[in-house]
């Protein structure tokens, strides 16, 4: 009961620092699912399965103001039913991966229930302006995080609820070993769809070129990601050195 | 450009505004940062939020309630850019048009301006910065190792900090002349080498993430130098390491990507079909996240 209610309240505090300070970026799964790793005393578990929603994840956190799953959600929820099963991570981890994905997608319909409610504050909010009420203002303002903090709050509060009773012990008696190996094989394979999202909204037509650079380094001559990346900031720089010298030169001859 | 912009003065018919300290600029930036888009709502999206944010300096502002029961109306109003790149500089420079009893200005800045920094602040923000040092936090945190995560929270903490800060302060001095600052066109070279910067990497990325390998086998018999016939069993995966290692994590990768923009799946099917491809494949023992070791040999 206790860890149910520290989790939901975790899940609230997640969501509010991604639409405020941003300290952390604490909606992304794997910061969420650590924070609940750490809460329920399995760090290595709530990494885990984070780091695999996560990566799913990648190219979701693209458009402001439009619904994405909610993997935040999806990776304490998960992360805590995963606690209970016994045999360790190898055993743990495709279970919370299994319960966390599909929740993550479930709960992406609380989403717009949340950005919709607020509306209600906002209105009232107009007649603390037309009063020139400064302090009702203010009220409304924090007091409108409330759908967001419910919307978040309350379904990480109900599973873990759940993930003590007999019904999640049972249903891990019955998995088979091939559906183990499958899961595994899906953690594996879901990062492609967070990469290909990320995709979508890169310039892939004009600088397809790009990738192979890359993942020869990668692939062939197994240079590590930083190397890479040092790689990149090289070949980034020249571009704008030869762009900015385009730019620079007509401006010369006038 | 001061003085072709001293006239806008005269579009309001008030007496001289008081001049801003160090206090009502700090309070301001501090209400941005804590709750920007705490109240955001389908309507105003991040109307409220930067209304709240404007308030402490409207009301040292505007003295007669009227004057700034205006002001906050005039700020109550449809908003939404980047909260990290593309906010603090569009509150700065609301903040330094409304000082300078250029009202109308300020709202044609935010309108003009929230568009393309919500497109170049995403791009940096998630698409760019979030992505990668996201997959590089996940992917030690998935080796067990406990800096991945703290690698991430870190790598927010401090750097978002500081660039809203930077923007918040710089906007607000440079003021009106900000909008001719962007349009030299040096944010768009900027963002687009950012993006090469990402794709390069993206090119790494993906093969180091993406694990994806077949476990099939085949027999092969050799004749050795003695005569002697021996069967072997090798493992596929390595015929096609020799060629084009990872070739299962591009094609998967490669396969979504061409769902996506193509037959314009939603992201939510092409997370089911992977879902349930590697579920079949992992159960049948076709396929596995990598080579086991035994079968390596």
């Amino acid at each position: 009961m206790f860890e149910a209610l520290l989790l939901g309240l975790l899940s609230a505090a997640c969501i509010y620092d991604v639409l405020g300070p941003t300290l952390l970026y604490a909606g992304r799964p794997l910061i969420a699912g650590s924070l609940a790793g750490l809460i329920i005393g399995h760090l290595t578990l709530g990494m885990a399965v984070g780091g695999t929603l996560e990566l799913t994840a990648l190219g979701v956190y693209t458009y402001g103001g439009a619904s994405t799953p909610d993997y935040q959600t999806g990776a304490i929820v998960g992360t805590a039913l995963a606690a209970h099963v016994v045999g360790g991570l190898i055993a743990q981890v495709p279970v919370g991966i299994a319960i966390g994905l599909p929740a993550a997608i479930l709960l992406t319909s609380l989403d717009p229930v949340a950005r919709t409610l607020t509306t209600l504050w906002i209105h009232r909010a107009d007649t603390y302006v037309d009063e020139g009420s400064s302090r009702g203002v203010t009220w409304m303002h924090w007091t409108a995080f409330i759908p967001w903090g419910l919307s978040r709050g309350i379904p990480a509060f109900l599973a873990t609820l759940a993930a003590g009773t007999s019904v999640v012990i049972n249903v891990e008696h019955a998995i088979p070993a091939g559906f183990t190996n499958g899961m595994t094989l899906v953690g594996g394979m879901l990062p492609a769809v967070g990469f290909a999202m990320l995709l979508t909204i890169m310039p892939v037509k004009r600088f397809w070129f790009m990738l192979p650079i890359g993942f020869v380094l990668f692939a062939y001559l197994s240079v590590p990601l930083v190397g890479i990346a040092l790689v990149g900031v090289g070949i980034a720089a020249i571009y704008m050195r030869l762009q900015s010298s385009n730019v620079e030169a007509p401006k010369l001859n006038v | 450009m001061s003085d072709t912009e001293t006239p806008v003065t005269h579009e309001d018919s008030q007496p001289a505004l008081p001049e801003l300290t160090k206090r009502e600029l700090s309070r301001s930036f501090w209400r941005y940062f804590w709750s920007f888009q705490i109240s955001w709502n389908y309507e105003r999206m991040q109307g409220m939020g930067f209304a709240w944010a404007m308030e402490p300096v409207l009301r040292k502002l505007f003295s007669r309630k009227a004057d700034y029961i205006a002001a906050m109306k005039r700020h109550m109003v449809f908003f939404n850019t980047d909260a990290i790149i593309g906010g603090p500089l569009i509150l700065g420079s609301a903040i330094a048009m409304e000082e300078a009893g250029a009202p109308a200005s300020a709202e044609g800045m935010k309108v003009g301006l929230m568009g393309p920094m919500a497109g170049v602040g995403d791009t940096l923000t998630f698409a760019l910065y979030n992505s990668i040092i996201f997959t590089i936090g996940a992917s030690w945190a998935l080796q067990g190792k406990v800096i991945g995560p703290i690698f991430a929270g870190v790598m927010v903490l401090v750097p978002y900090f500081l660039v809203r800060r930077w923007q918040f302060y710089f906007a607000y001095r440079q003021g009106k002349q900000l909008a001719s600052t962007l349009a030299g066109g040096a944010l768009d070279r900027l963002s687009e080498s950012a993006t090469i910067l990402g794709l390069v990497v993206l090119g790494g990325f993906i093969p180091s993430i993406v694990h994806v390998v077949t476990v099939l086998t085949y027999k092969q018999t050799i004749i050795l130098t003695s005569g002697k016939h021996v069967t072997q069993t090798v493992p596929l995966q390595t015929q096609f390491n020799a060629v084009l290692p990872f070739v299962f994590a591009v094609l998967l990768t490669a396969g979504v990507y061409f769902t996506l923009t193509k037959l314009k799946w939603s992201p939510l099917v092409a997370i089911a079909c992977v879902f349930a491809i590697g579920l079949a494949l992992g159960w049948l023992g076709w396929f596995a996240p990598i080579l086991p070791v035994a079968a390596a040999h």
